[in-house]
């Protein structure tokens, strides 16, 4: 009697150590250390049990009594055991479902906010491309180089003009030279005629001599007298057009200083005001060139910012899929731990009438459940990005 | 014309996160939520390359693959797994159902482009 006793006590500590194993591949730590504190407990009894057995030759009547009511003890403690258990996993997968409920809440939202900056990325670089490929010229070349080629010919072009400017300035002061020599020939010619005049005024006085004698000579004289006064008039005519020639040469010597003036002013202001024209545009094309230049490079800047921002969101959408994972594997916990919920119900419900069959039957049947179970379908324990394998 | 591409997944935020990537290189993107709407689906249009996830309700990804490749038309059309799963049991299997190819979540954008770009040719 007392071996068989022995027996069902070790069947029942077997049962206990086995579920205590089995539930350490599904559960938490914290239900781990439940379980095995209840194993102690369990084991404390047995053995308080096992010394208080009466030895052989002792009242048989007092020993089989005895045997009874520590099984039922055992049973009650179990079935207690079992009970507590049953509470903590309910509360465990209450907290699960709920852990998965927020977690997937959170990474629905952080899901939406990064595919929305994913989105935005993707316009922001679709933009950046379109004013890099507008930069460059149906022929291909860079707006840049064309910038540079539009410079080298404006300055070539500006050279030229200078060069013709400078030409006509060049000219102009040679011409200006030439009037002021004509215009120096004038006090010349000017003192000429009024020699020229001169003589008219001498000849006048000596044909009015001429006449006054050819008075005195009567009509002898008179012929003479005739000569004489054309000669007069001659000598007052010469005078005349020397007067005239001398106030028209004077009104063309005004005239000249006043175009001399002209030529000298225009012949400067040409030349100047073209070199001033040419380092101003020598100096907005300049800035243009540079502008072109600071566009580009920051355009490039900008394209370069953008992959490296599309970049940061795939590393943070790798990240995110770690929620979906972790929700597959919480899943997986929950499963187990309602497995093992639904065991310790079924330890609740043991009658008590044959323990060893009983417990062995709810083992059977949590066996049978754990082998139906799927794996854990999540192999990912690093951040990194999974591998991939063609067949 | 843009191709056409199928991605089966449970998950809400992965098929969002597949579909972006995939929209971001202009490939045309359909969504199932399981193997069976998968499979519907296939069978209604046609697609250049399906891309499924493996643990789904109602109908996984490794029949979605064997379902498949009993069309007529889905015969050489590349499926590749997308999926938590990386034993080489499981990869084994896949490849016995004629997937195309295996992909490890957490997948890069980038890798998936580079894999969707590869098996379209």
């Amino acid at each position: 009697m007392v071996k068989n006793v022995k027996l069902k006590r070790m069947i029942y500590i077997s049962v206990l150590l086995i579920i205590s194993l089995l539930a350490l591949q599904y559960i938490p730590a914290e239900l781990v250390i439940i379980f095995i504190l209840a194993v102690m407990i369990i084991l404390t009894g047995y053995l308080k049990t096992v010394d208080q057995l009466p030895l052989q030759g002792e009242n048989c009547f007092n020993s089989n009594s005895h045997q009874i009511e520590s099984c039922d003890k055992i049973l009650t403690s179990t079935k207690g055991l079992a009970s507590l258990c049953s509470s903590s996993l309910q509360e465990s997968k209450s907290d699960l479902a709920d852990l998965i409920g927020t977690q997937e809440g959170a990474i629905n939202t952080l899901t939406n906010a990064f595919m929305a900056i994913q989105e935005l990325l993707n316009q922001q670089q679709t933009h950046i491309h379109t004013l890099l490929s507008a930069e460059v010229s149906d022929e291909g070349s860079c707006v840049e180089m064309d910038m540079r080629d539009f410079a080298e010919k404006t300055s070539k072009t500006l050279n030229h003009f200078v060069e013709i400017a400078t030409n006509m300035g060049n000219e102009s002061i040679y011409l200006l030279e030439k009037v002021d020599h004509i215009s120096a020939q004038m006090p010349g010619v000017m003192n000429a005629l009024q020699g020229i005049e001169q003589i008219a005024s001498q000849t006048n006085l000596l044909a009015l001599n001429a006449a006054i004698e050819a008075a005195r000579a009567g009509d002898a004289g008179r012929g003479f007298a005739v000569v004489a006064g054309e000669v007069r008039s001659l000598s007052d005519s010469s005078s005349k057009v020397s007067h005239n020639i001398q106030q028209q040469l004077s009104a063309i010597n005004t005239l000249i200083a006043d175009l001399s003036k002209e030529v000298k002013n225009i012949a400067v202001q040409d030349v100047d005001y073209v070199h001033d024209s040419k380092d101003e545009v020598n100096a907005a094309i300049s800035q243009l060139t540079h502008k072109a230049d600071n566009d580009l490079k920051m355009t490039q800047n900008l394209d370069g910012l953008a992959s490296e921002l599309l970049e940061a969101v795939h590393d943070a959408m790798r990240g995110l899929q770690f929620g979906d994972i972790s929700i597959q594997s919480l899943q997986f916990t929950l499963d187990g731990v309602s497995h093992l919920s639904d065991v310790m119900c079924e330890v609740e419900k043991i009658p008590g009438v044959n323990i060893a069959i009983e417990v062995d039957d709810v083992l059977k049947t949590f066996k049978e459940k754990k082998d139906q179970r799927l794996h854990n379908p999540v192999s990912s324990s690093s951040m990194d990005s999974g591998e991939v394998e063609f067949f | 014309m843009a191709k056409h591409i199928l991605v089966v997944d449970d998950s809400v935020s992965i098929r969002q996160m597949v579909q972006v990537t995939l929209l971001s290189a202009k490939y045309q993107v359909s969504l199932a939520k399981d193997g069976q709407e998968g499979l519907d689906m296939c069978k209604k249009a046609s697609y250049d390359f399906v891309l499924t996830d493996q643990n789904m309700p109602r109908m996984d990804g490794l029949t979605l693959v064997k379902s498949l490749r009993g069309l007529p038309s889905y015969q050489r059309t590349p499926i590749v797994m997308l999926t938590t799963e990386a034993g080489a049991d499981m990869k084994a299997k896949g490849k016995a159902a004629g997937a195309t190819g295996w992909m490890v979540k957490p997948f890069n954008p980038a890798k998936l482009l580079e894999l969707t770009s590869k098996v379209l040719g």
